[in-house]
């Protein structure tokens, strides 16, 4: 059997914690936000919530200012396509990489 | 028809809804554009506006700015001043819908501008005859009826006046064309096509379902299903806001002093009650999870 590492060794230990706990926190207040529109219970974290139906493409705009007022990132022209915002999961991923940037 | 010259710099006055759709329209397609309200307030909002509305036309059509956001705003000079419309080769009013308010703009622009500028009304309600008598020359005041949101409606309302004259339409036309639109020439009657239509179709919309008819979805439903349209009377009054709806006919009712046009009680019963449609989160359908579901 394989050795398969259960964390980053790469990373210092508290880091590596402090930001998946931050990313954590940001699934959680993107999950709060969305929740203000329509009933998230029933959707994951990876599902399309334009395709699903949910919201139009006029709620995108409100996402990007809802993220760039709440996490303090700036969404640049090349940031604004649909992919960087159509779910939970892929809004987290492009929060970690603005940060990750910014660091 | 002889060849037009390009109007390059465009004056906009009026940094409302219309105005920030019409400014972010020129300004995408390479004009530079002066755009005068009361108050820099006003202004800076318009100028926030005008760039989240850039930034959304980036995400909805990948590939379609083919500038930087930053680079078209910079085209679009914000100012308080009347006078710096003296540098503008077209004007398009886009002021609040009332006389008394139109009467002072106009006033502005028959001294500023110079005789010849061509002045396009952006209204749905005001005579443009009417406007056109506070200028000299009213044979080059014409109405341009855009729709909303303006950088996504192809389709303009053209409006010929009583003296507006053949050249004037045709400036007007190729200022469009200039912004990737195109006119549709009607007469100047209260409501012109659009809204005199539209308004009354959504007014007997509201009163099927003040009868009990149907409720609001299968009204919007039979509409897109059986006519092809991209949106049923009810759901587009939620877009256009039914206190703008309920104004419009009260326009018309007393325009053509026609029963008509008379608001279902239902109408004004909502406006009352505040559900304005999509902007105050219910109308005819609700707009988020607390509100109430439709009727």
């Amino acid at each position: 059997m394989d050795f398969i590492p259960t964390r980053s060794i790469r990373l210092p230990h508290s880091e590596s914690n402090t930001s998946s706990k931050a990313m954590r926190e940001h699934r959680t207040t993107i999950r709060e936000f969305l929740g203000q529109y329509f009933h998230i219970g029933g959707i994951s974290d990876s599902e399309d919530i334009f395709s699903l139906g949910f919201v139009d493409s006029m709620f995108a705009m409100q996402l990007v200012l809802f993220l760039e007022r709440t996490f303090d990132v700036q969404v640049e022209d090349d940031d604004l396509v649909m992919d960087n915002f159509k779910s939970v999961d892929s809004m987290t991923a492009f929060l970690a990489r603005k940060e990750s940037a910014t660091v | 028809m002889s060849a037009q010259k390009r109007f390059q710099t465009v004056g906009v006055v009026g940094a409302g809804v219309m105005g920030c759709g019409l400014a972010q329209s020129l300004a995408a397609s390479g004009h530079d554009v002066v755009l005068v309200d009361l108050t820099p307030e006003v202004l800076e909002q318009a100028g926030e506006t005008i760039r989240q509305n850039l930034r959304y036309g980036r995400l909805r059509a990948p590939g379609s700015a083919k500038e930087p956001t930053q680079a078209v705003l910079g085209r679009v000079h914000f100012t308080t001043d009347y006078e710096e419309l003296g540098r503008a080769e077209f004007v398009i009013e886009n002021v609040t819908e009332r006389w008394d308010i139109k009467k002072e703009v106009y006033g502005h622009l028959n001294r500023i501008c110079g005789p010849d500028v061509i002045i396009g009304v952006n209204t749905s309600a005001i005579s443009i005859t009417k406007v056109s008598s506070l200028v000299q020359k009213p044979e080059r005041v014409i109405g341009m009826h855009f729709m909303n949101p303006v950088p996504m409606k192809p389709l303009v309302e053209l409006i010929r006046g009583y003296y507006t004259n053949d050249s004037t339409i045709e400036s007007a036309s190729t200022m469009l064309a200039q912004i990737g639109k195109e006119g549709i020439v009607v007469e100047d009657m209260p409501g012109f096509v659009t809204n005199r239509v539209l308004m009354l179709t959504v007014n007997e919309a509201v009163f099927v379902i003040q009868d009990g008819v149907a409720e609001a979805k299968e009204v919007d439903r039979i509409f897109r299903g059986c006519f092809g349209h991209t949106m049923g009377p009810l759901e587009t009054a939620d877009l256009i806001g039914l206190d703008t709806i309920l104004d419009s006919l009260v326009v018309l009712y007393e325009s053509y002093n026609d029963d008509k046009y008379r608001p279902a009680p239902l109408l004004k019963k909502l406006v009352a009650a505040g559900l304005l449609g999509r902007k105050s989160g219910h109308g005819f359908y609700p707009y988020s999870v607390d509100s109430p579901s439709s009727f």
